[in-house]
């Protein structure tokens, strides 16, 4: 019985069980992938040096208008990477700090409708990102304004799985405007790096050498780089075409702008043909008729979000204040009063589900009524005079210059087409600018036009200007809301 | 924002190289035209400007100050360097003498009325029996028409043989005229021997009718109240060749009215003999737009304009020979058009002379061997080659042989 009793309390060896712990991984990490950094910039790795360029002279032009100035900005490549410099007022210190922030996205520009040069949101932060996700190690990059520089370096904790984020501060000799450096890994003497070889130079130089231009096809990027077609070294060399191009695209799109280039040693500088040019600014303030009730909401949300994180409760009259043709008293008391909503805070038009929309229809009517909806023409427009001058220095035939522009409105939405052409007889294949919003397209943004499988291509082929033709064609397209069909607005929605 | 305005503001300017391109790609050397055409808009002076202020002294330069007439292409020599210099542009003779020099014609009509220009032949008229064929340009017509009588003419000495009745112009040889827009198929009328089958004449030009060809349908048939029977390509072109016989244009306004059956090709024609058609590129909207309207105002029905829209054409090639004219014969039926019976008088006349000559070669076969001896018998008269020398001296415009017939005759007169 004993051995019985003894047999049935034996309890059968316990199995080895896992007791798991719910780790947490930092999703700012998630930030610096690759495929993250595709996703959010719309573009691949191999376009990438253009991105930068992108990104960082749209903030310089919007820094120096928004300051009043007519920008002038210097673009190098050297051996220590990409320099971007402005005359702008300089980026705070508190805003490169929140640009160290993966975990949240800092816009100024997502939540308005307005024909700004970008709205991604997250500009600044793809381009510090940038180095890290090449090098697979480090990434540096270095900004100097109002008076300090910012040595940023970023590596990553493989055991905790997050980056690091190394900022040091230094107090510098103010100067004006921002000069941002994106050590691009492999060169030379980017921070970090040691080596001595001037590759870059030498592939500047020697036409025979692997990196030359002369290996690069069609699209721009190098084919035969001896198995290494994907090293950082290789996609900045053979980005060389693209990166000048738009660069210099910029010139024709914005004739405030002096623009400098060097590309390791080779300059070129775009004189400003109207350094007094006006345009919508940044910091002009937003027309009622350009958002619909969703974009209204968006914004309202926004500022209602950014009020509760600064502790800060703002009446709505404040909010409608800011809108373009409601900033006096007795316009914002004639839409408010009609709504009932005088004393009102704007968080009172959120309810427990948001903003509510009921609210923000008869908000928006009232302050579209009490205003009138901006002439397409305030956009500000590039013109012949400015676009001829650029042909002319292309090497176009000017007697054969060509200049169209259409202004109109669409559903309360001003726009303004303008389209160049010119006859370049010694250029062997055309020459094609496109923009948006006076910002180049690192793609051609116009790949689809309406409904029937138009593009800007197949509408030049049609028109005989294909790819080898000795010709060029611009088309720049200002508005104040843009559709993109991708992050990356690469590529613009257009109704039929 | 609207693609279409995109799409605008592309096309706009890049429509004159698209058009040059495009003639480069029907015609290789426009190239050399390309820096002209393309930088046109330079020269403070437009080619028409150019050639109203040189056209007067170029055609006092081709025309020797008036005396004699001047072709088309002799007056564009004479302005082509003036009108190249003031505009930069190369001049496209084409389009010099046949829309500069007619427009500036039309628009000065009291400097120019003494002038006379002639221009190229661009097609033929041939009348049936009678071998004439008219080349249709300005002076041939002209001399064409002025020659042509209402009247038959009467036995003439110098015609000691003539195979036929004598007429000059319809009276009593033709009933009609058959224009085609094409020049290849008179052979093949030639050969089928439709005019003479249908005591018909026949006018053919390439492509458009030319102002010669206007005004001599215009007088024909105008005058002698016979109808045009038009034979075309079913297609935009075919419908406005048949129209600019109806209607008055820049260059030509007619004087008459006259009667114009239009043959076809029309639709019916090609769904009863099964013809193929080939494509054919049409323009945007806007032109397609102007394409339906322009058929309809030279006659196309709703289904024909349809049919055509959808870029689509038929050829009269498109037909063998023998269904061609299988068809022609068909429709000539169809419009009643049959051989010319004059009325009793013009029969009485001519069966008159038929007989007059008849004895006349009879006469003349019997006195042939009589005659031959007694030229053989006569004398030659002394230094004939130097009395042929001084009668061509006195009237150089007069042929060495009738020279010798007037010495033969001076010499023997009397003698027979």
């Amino acid at each position: 019985m004993t051995s019985d009793t003894s047999q049935s309390q034996r309890q059968p060896p316990k199995a080895p069980q896992l007791q798991r712990i719910a780790f947490q991984t930092s999703r700012e990490l998630d930030f610096l992938s690759e495929k993250e950094l595709v996703a959010q910039t719309g573009h691949q790795r191999r376009e990438w040096p253009l991105v930068v360029l992108k990104e960082l002279v749209d903030n310089a032009l919007d820094a120096c208008e928004e300051a009043g100035v007519a920008p002038c900005i210097d673009v190098s490549v050297d051996d220590q990477g990409i320099h971007v410099a402005d005359n702008g007022p300089g980026i705070p210190p508190e805003v490169v700090a929140s640009v160290l922030d993966f975990t949240i996205r800092v816009s100024s520009r997502e939540a308005y409708v307005a024909p700004d040069r970008g709205r991604q949101g997250n500009a600044l932060k793809t381009v510090v990102a940038m180095p890290f996700v090449l090098s697979g190690e480090i990434g540096e990059v270095r900004i100097d304004a109002q008076g300090v520089r910012h040595e940023i370096t970023l590596k990553v904790d493989r055991i905790r799985q997050q980056p690091v984020i190394d900022h040091h501060q230094i107090a510098i000799a103010a100067t004006a405007g921002t000069k941002i450096c994106v050590a691009w890994p492999d060169s030379p003497r980017s921070m970090g790096s040691r080596e001595t070889q001037r590759f870059l130079q030498n592939a500047a130089i020697d036409d025979d050498s692997p990196w030359s231009n002369d290996d690069v096809e069609d699209d721009g990027f190098l084919q035969n780089d001896r198995g290494q077609m994907n090293s950082p070294r290789s996609i900045l060399i053979a980005a060389k075409s693209r990166f000048l191009q738009i660069a210099a695209d910029y010139a024709w799109m914005n004739p405030h702008l002096t623009l400098r280039l060097d590309w390791l040693g080779e300059r070129t500088e775009f004189l400003a043909s109207a350094p007094n040019w006006s345009k919508w600014k940044p910091s002009d303030p937003t027309d009622p008729h350009w958002y619909r009730p969703e974009d209204l909401e968006r914004l309202i949300a926004a500022n209602i979000g950014h009020d509760d994180d600064l502790g800060r409760n703002r009446t709505l009259r404040e909010f409608v204040a800011e809108f373009r043709g409601l900033s006096s008293t007795a316009k914002v008391k004639q839409v408010l009063g009609r709504l009932d909503l005088s004393r009102a805070k704007l968080a009172d038009l959120a309810g427990e589900e948001g903003v509510r929309k009921d609210r923000v229809i008869k908000l928006l009517a009232a302050m579209k009524e009490a205003t009138r909806p901006v002439k397409p023409m305030a956009l500000g427009i590039i013109g012949k005079e400015h676009l001829a001058a650029c042909c002319a220095a292309a090497g176009a035939e000017m007697a054969s210059f060509q200049y169209k522009r259409i202004l109109s409105r669409e559903r309360e939405l001003p726009w303004i087409v303008e389209s160049a052409f010119a006859w370049r007889p010694k250029a062997s294949g055309r020459g094609i600018v496109t923009g948006v919003n006076w910002s180049p397209g690192i793609l051609n943004p116009f790949r689809q036009l309406g409904a029937f499988a138009k593009s800007l291509d197949s509408i030049l082929e049609e028109q005989r200007v294909g790819r080898d033709e000795p010709a060029i064609v611009f088309l720049h397209v200002a508005c104040p809301r843009v559709n993109y069909a991708d992050r990356g607005k690469s590529s613009v929605i257009v109704e039929e | 924002m609207k693609a279409e305005a995109i799409i605008h503001a592309v096309r706009s300017v890049t429509k004159v190289w698209a058009k040059q391109r495009k003639a480069e790609e029907r015609e290789a050397n426009r190239v050399l035209r390309r820096s002209s055409v393309l930088t046109r808009s330079n020269s403070p002076w437009t080619l028409k400007d150019a050639a109203e202020s040189v056209m007067e002294a170029a055609y006092r330069q081709a025309s020797s100050n008036g005396e004699l007439p001047a072709t088309a292409r002799q007056i564009m020599y004479a302005a082509r360097g003036p009108i190249q210099d003031l505009t930069g542009e190369m001049l496209d003779d084409k389009y010099f003498t046949q829309t500069l020099l007619t427009g500036y014609l039309r628009e000065h009509p009291e400097t120019t009325a003494n002038w006379d220009v002639v221009f190229d032949a661009r097609g033929h008229f041939h009348e049936p029996h009678t071998q004439l064929t008219v080349p249709l340009g300005t002076l041939a017509v002209r001399h064409y028409l002025a020659e042509r009588t209402d009247e038959c003419e009467t036995l003439n000495r110098d015609r000691m043989n003539p195979p036929l009745f004598p007429t000059h112009g319809p009276r009593s040889r033709f009933g009609a005229i058959l224009f085609i827009e094409k020049e290849g198929f008179l052979p093949l009328l030639e050969r089928a021997q439709i005019a003479e089958r249908f005591d018909l004449a026949l006018m053919s030009t390439k492509g458009m009718s030319v102002t010669a060809a206007r005004r001599l349908v215009d007088s024909l048939c105008g005058e002698f109240e016979i109808p045009l029977l038009v034979m075309h390509d079913f297609d935009k072109a075919g419908f406005s060749i048949l129209g600019g016989f109806t209607r008055n244009n820049a260059r030509y306004r007619f004087r008459h009215k006259i009667k114009v059956i239009d043959l076809g090709l029309r639709l019916a024609d090609i769904q009863a003999y099964g013809l193929q058609s080939e494509s054919v590129a049409l323009g945007g909207a806007g032109s397609l737009a102007k394409f339906r309207v322009n058929l309809r105002r030279n006659g196309a029905t709703d289904d024909e304009i349809t049919f055509l829209a959808q870029g689509r054409r038929v050829e009269l090639n498109a037909m063998g020979a023998g269904q061609l004219v299988a068809w022609i014969e068909g429709k000539l039926a169809a419009q009643g058009v049959t051989k010319v019976i004059p009325d009793a008088d013009i029969l009485e006349g001519a069966y008159r002379q038929a007989l007059q000559l008849h004895y006349l070669q009879q006469r003349l076969a019997d006195i042939q061997a009589e005659a031959e001896t007694l030229a053989n018998a006569v004398p030659l008269p002394e230094s004939l080659t130097r009395q042929v020398q001084s009668m061509l001296e006195d009237d150089p415009t007069r042929p060495w042989d009738r020279a010798v017939q007037q010495i033969a005759v001076l010499e023997n007169e009397g003698e027979s």
